[in-house]
Order: C-alpha cells, then structure tokens, then sequence
C-alpha cells in the first residue's frame, strides 16, 4: 500500500538540502500586492494641466515656426524659382536646346 | 475552484486562496528551471498577475492550476531568450566574486561553501530531479501533495526521489562533499 509518508529527512544530506533551500526560498508577498496597480506619480489635476501646457507649448511652436517661415519667405534669396523677370537661357534645362525666340538670345546647345 | 471567477470581493477572495495554495508549486517550478531565487519570484508573480488579468477580463480557466504552471513554464523559457538577448552566451554575472568588507564567521562561511557546492550540483541534475527536491525538500510536501504537483502517481514519486538523492548523493560525493544517506 502507497502511502503518503516519506523518509525522515533529518540525515546529513537532507538536512543540507532543508537548509539550502531555506536560505533560497523568497518572502513571497501577498496576493493583494501581486496584482496591485502602480499608484500614478501624478494626480489628476497635476496631469491635467500637464496636458494643458503641452497643447499650448505645441501651439507656440507652431505660431513661432510659421512666423519663420514668413519672415524667409520675404527674403528673395529663400523663395523658390527664379525671381520675376528673370530669362536666361540656361536657366531651364528645357531651353538649351531650342531654338532661338524672337527676344531671347540665340540659344546654344551645352557644351 | 470555479472555472469562471465570480464577481468582486469573492474574485480577490478566491484568487488569495489560489495564490495561497499554488504559489509556492509556481516558483518551485521556476526555481528548477533557472535555479535563481529572484528570477522564480518574477515569473511566479507575473503568472499570477496574467491570471488576474484573465479573470478581471471575465476569461473563464477550466484548470488555473494548470493554467499557471503551463504559463509559468512559458515565462521561464521567455526569461531564457531574454537573459541571451541581454548577454549573449554567457550568462550575467555582475557580483561574482564580489565580496562583503566586513568579515564574517567562519562557520557562515562554510555554510555557504557548502551551499554553493550544493548549488553546482543541483545544476548538474536534470530539471525534473530539482522540481522535485525542492518540492520535498523546500516545501516539505508529501508523497501524495508531490504527485498531485507533478500529475504522477505516488510510487513514481517514492521511485523518483529515491533516484534523484542517489544521484545528487553520487555528485557531492565525486566533489568531496560528504553526505549519508
């Protein structure tokens, strides 16, 4: 008949076995902490304006950005094309071989 | 155990008993796998919290005994491909060989030589000899609660402990560790 009763482990390698895993086996922690939710490191009003500030910081942002791109666009040097009124030949690439129009220069093929 | 976790305080109340009851068998499992005490205590606390998480979801488990172990089993592999992500071959060892300043007796010293002896070959034997040493010997459980852990019969544990000590006997010996049987 199998029983449910084991060997007494008070010999020597039991007892360094008992011990041995004594030293290893943790402080298991209760359940509640196991599934317990990380407290947020902010409270809701804190996070609320948080998210405030940041929509007006990204607003900024992008007032300031567009100002730029305003104030370089007043600067012929920053807009694209060539400015009003400008005609050389090279100038496009679809001019260098055509033929000579009336005002224009006679046009020669690139060399 | 209900398959289906019931509602509120007696879902907190149920999943205590079952921690309660299986938590030690999880980490048992771990440990036999990685033979590290804190990364046991990881794996077992996540499964815990991934079964938590099934019933907070009103998933219904047939077994979560079964359930935990076969996600314990996963997590200790995950951990494995892991620790190789992080380390490469090898495996981390940032404090071997770090030592305290301070002094200590000689008899806690020779505990722990004896420990780490012990550790080495525990690492030799196979997975299923170190569940079941530390099952026995950790846990102190029975005969008949190391057959309902493992699903063998009570015999197949009498036949399997008895061969995992030889073993574990012939090992210390081979190292010079005395031991009686």
């Amino acid at each position: 008949m199998t029983t449910n009763w084991l060997p007494p482990t008070d010999d020597q390698m039991g007892r360094l076995l008992r011990d041995y895993y004594r030293s290893r086996i943790p402080v298991f922690p209760p359940a509640a902490v196991v599934v317990a939710e990380p407290a947020p490191t902010l409270s809701a009003p804190q996070r609320s304006r948080l998210v405030r500030s940041r929509w007006v910081m990204a607003v900024c942002l992008a007032l300031v950005l567009g100002a730029l791109g305003w104030l370089m666009g007043q600067n012929p040097a920053y807009r694209s094309g060539p400015p009003a009124g400008f005609n050389h030949p090279t100038a496009s690439p679809r001019t260098l071989f055509t033929p000579a129009t009336p005002g224009w220069p006679d046009s020669q093929p690139a060399k | 155990m209900n398959a289906t976790p019931p509602p509120g305080d007696g879902r907190r109340a149920d999943f205590e008993a079952l921690y309660q009851r299986h938590s030690r068998e999880v980490w048992a499992l771990a440990y036999a796998r990685w033979m590290n005490a804190d990364t046991a205590l990881d794996i077992t606390q996540e499964a815990f919290l991934r079964l938590w998480k099934q019933w907070e979801a009103n998933e219904t488990i047939r077994n979560p005994r079964a359930w935990l172990i076969r996600v314990a089993r996963n997590l200790a592999e995950d951990h494995v491909k892991s620790a190789f992500r992080r380390n490469g071959t090898h495996p981390p060892q940032l404090m071997n060989g770090v030592r305290s300043e301070a002094p200590a007796p000689l008899e806690s010293l020779e505990r722990e030589e004896s420990f780490a002896q012990l550790h080495a070959v525990l690492q030799e034997l196979s997975e299923s000899d170190r569940h079941l040493l530390t099952l026995r010997y950790g846990f102190e459980y029975d005969a008949g609660q190391i057959a309902d852990a493992l699903g063998i019969h009570t015999t197949a544990v009498h036949m399997r402990l008895s061969r995992a000590r030889q073993r574990l006997a012939e090992r210390l010996t081979a190292r010079g560790v005395q031991t009686e049987s």
